[in-house]
C-alpha cells in the first residue's frame, strides 16, 4: 500500500470518528432538552407537551404504520400521545421518553388487532385520499412482513425519512443495533422485492 | 447498495432513493396534538397541595429537631466542669473518696449524734471512689485521644471479662460432671 493510500485511510477514519463524536454530542444535547420538556409537561405545561409531540410524532407514526393499516395510524398516534400525557408521571427515566413512547406505540398497535376485525375494509373517503401507488403499497406490505426489529427501523428510515442516528436517538436503541437492523432488514427486503 | 447512504444519507444510492420516493406517500404529516384532558390541571393543583403539606411537615420536623438540639446543648452546658481535664477528674475523685481515718471519725460522730444502724452507717460513711465511668458522668471532658484510649480499654476489658466468664462456666461444668461421675461410681 502506498503512502498516499495509508494517509487517505487515516484521514477517512479520523473524519468518521469526528462525525460520530459530533453526532454523539448532538444526541446528548437533544436528550437533555427532552428531559426538560418532560419535566415541564409533568408540571402541566401544555406547550412543552406540544414540543414533545412534534419531536416524537414521526417516530410513533412510523412504528404504528409498520404494524397497522394505514387508515388507523393517525387515530392510534393520537391515542398514544394522549395515553402518554395521562401517564407521564409514571415515567421513571425522563431521558428515555422516546423509548417509552415507542413501547406505548407498539402496545397500542397490538391492542388494535385484539379489538378490530382484521378484514375491515377501507371507507370510500379513505380510499380517495389513499394516494400511494400500488408499488408503494406492495413495498410497505413487504416491509410489514419482516421481523419487528427490521420493519420498524426500515419504516422509520424509508418512510419517515429519519437517518440512522436519529432513529437511535429517538427510539433509545443503540446506534450499532439500528445499523445492523437497517442492513439486515434492507437485505431481506431486497430478497422479497426480487431486486 | 451504499451502506453509508442507508445509515446517514451520505452519498447516493438510487435503489434506496427510489424506495424512499415511493414510500413518501405514507410519511407522517404534521398534525395538531390531541386535546389534553382538563383533569390534568387538577393533577397539578393536587401536587401543589401535597407539596405544601410536605413543606409544613418539614417545618415541624425542623422545629422539633431544633428543640432537641437546643435541649441537648443546654444539658451539656449545664453539666460542663469549669476546671481543666485530668486534674478536675482527680479532684472529683478525691472529694468523693473517703479515707479510713475519715470513716472512723465520721463513725464516732454519727454514733454520738444519732443511733444509726451499722449497715446504714457503713453505707453512709463509705463512699467508694468514683470509677472512671462515674467520673466521666460527673462531666469531666476528656480529650479525643483520652476518650479513644478509654473506649479501647473498656472494650478490651469487656471482651476479656466475657472470655473469662466462658472459661469459668466451662470449668464449673467440668467440675460438676466429675462430681456426678464420682457419685455415680
Amino acid at each position: 500500500m502506498s503512502e498516499s493510500e495509508m494517509t487517505g485511510n487515516i484521514f477517512f477514519f479520523a473524519s468518521r470518528e469526528s462525525e460520530a463524536t459530533a453526532t454523539a454530542k448532538q444526541t446528548e444535547v437533544v436528550v437533555s432538552v427532552e428531559a426538560r420538556l418532560v419535566q415541564s409537561a409533568r408540571a402541566g405545561n401544555q406547550e412543552a407537551f406540544t414540543e414533545l409531540y412534534k419531536h416524537f410524532a414521526p417516530m410513533v407514526h412510523g412504528i404504528v404504520l409498520a404494524r397497522v393499516p394505514r387508515d388507523e395510524v393517525d387515530d392510534i398516534v393520537q391515542d398514544v400521545f394522549l395515553s402518554a400525557y395521562k401517564n407521564l408521571h409514571t415515567l421513571r427515566d425522563q431521558n428515555a421518553v422516546g423509548a417509552w413512547l415507542a413501547m406505548i406505540a407498539r402496545n397500542r398497535a397490538t391492542e388494535f388487532y385484539r379489538r378490530v376485525k382484521p378484514t375491515e375494509e377501507l371507507s370510500e373517503e379513505i380510499k380517495q385520499n389513499y394516494k400511494p401507488t400500488t408499488e408503494a403499497r406492495e413495498i410497505l406490505s413487504a416491509i410489514r412482513s419482516l421481523p419487528d426489529a427490521y420493519k420498524e427501523t426500515l419504516v422509520l428510515r424509508l418512510v419517515e425519512g429519519m437517518s440512522g442516528p436519529e432513529i437511535a436517538e429517538r427510539t433509545g436503541l443503540k446506534p450499532e443495533s439500528v445499523r445492523v437492523n437497517l442492513h439486515r432488514g434492507m437485505k431481506l427486503l431486497r430478497e422479497k422485492l426480487g431486486c | 447498495m451504499n451502506e453509508e447512504y442507508l445509515w446517514d444519507k451520505t452519498g447516493k444510492d438510487p435503489e434506496i432513493e427510489s424506495l424512499e420516493k415511493a414510500l413518501s406517500a405514507f410519511r407522517y404529516k404534521e398534525t395538531e396534538p390531541p386535546a389534553l384532558p382538563s383533569n390534568v390541571i387538577a393533577f397539578k393543583s393536587e401536587k401543589k397541595s401535597s407539596r405544601k403539606g410536605f413543606l409544613f411537615g418539614l417545618a415541624v420536623a425542623a422545629c422539633l429537631a431544633f428543640v432537641v438540639v437546643a435541649l441537648g446543648a443546654w444539658l451539656q452546658v449545664s453539666n460542663q466542669q469549669p476546671k481543666g481535664e485530668g486534674l478536675a477528674e482527680m479532684e472529683l475523685i478525691k472529694e468523693n473518696f473517703v479515707s479510713e481515718d475519715d470513716l472512723k471519725i465520721k463513725e464516732d460522730e454519727t454514733n454520738k449524734q444519732t443511733p444509726i444502724k451499722p449497715i446504714a452507717k457503713i453505707r453512709k460513711a463509705v463512699v467508694a471512689p468514683l470509677s472512671e465511668t462515674q467520673a466521666r458522668s460527673n462531666k469531666v471532658k476528656l480529650t479525643k485521644e483520652e476518650q479513644y484510649a478509654y473506649d479501647q480499654l473498656m472494650r478490651a476489658l469487656t471482651i476479656t471479662s466475657s472470655k473469662l466468664n466462658l472459661v469459668k462456666k466451662k470449668v464449673q461444668g467440668e467440675e460438676e460432671q466429675k462430681t456426678a461421675v464420682k457419685e455415680g461410681s
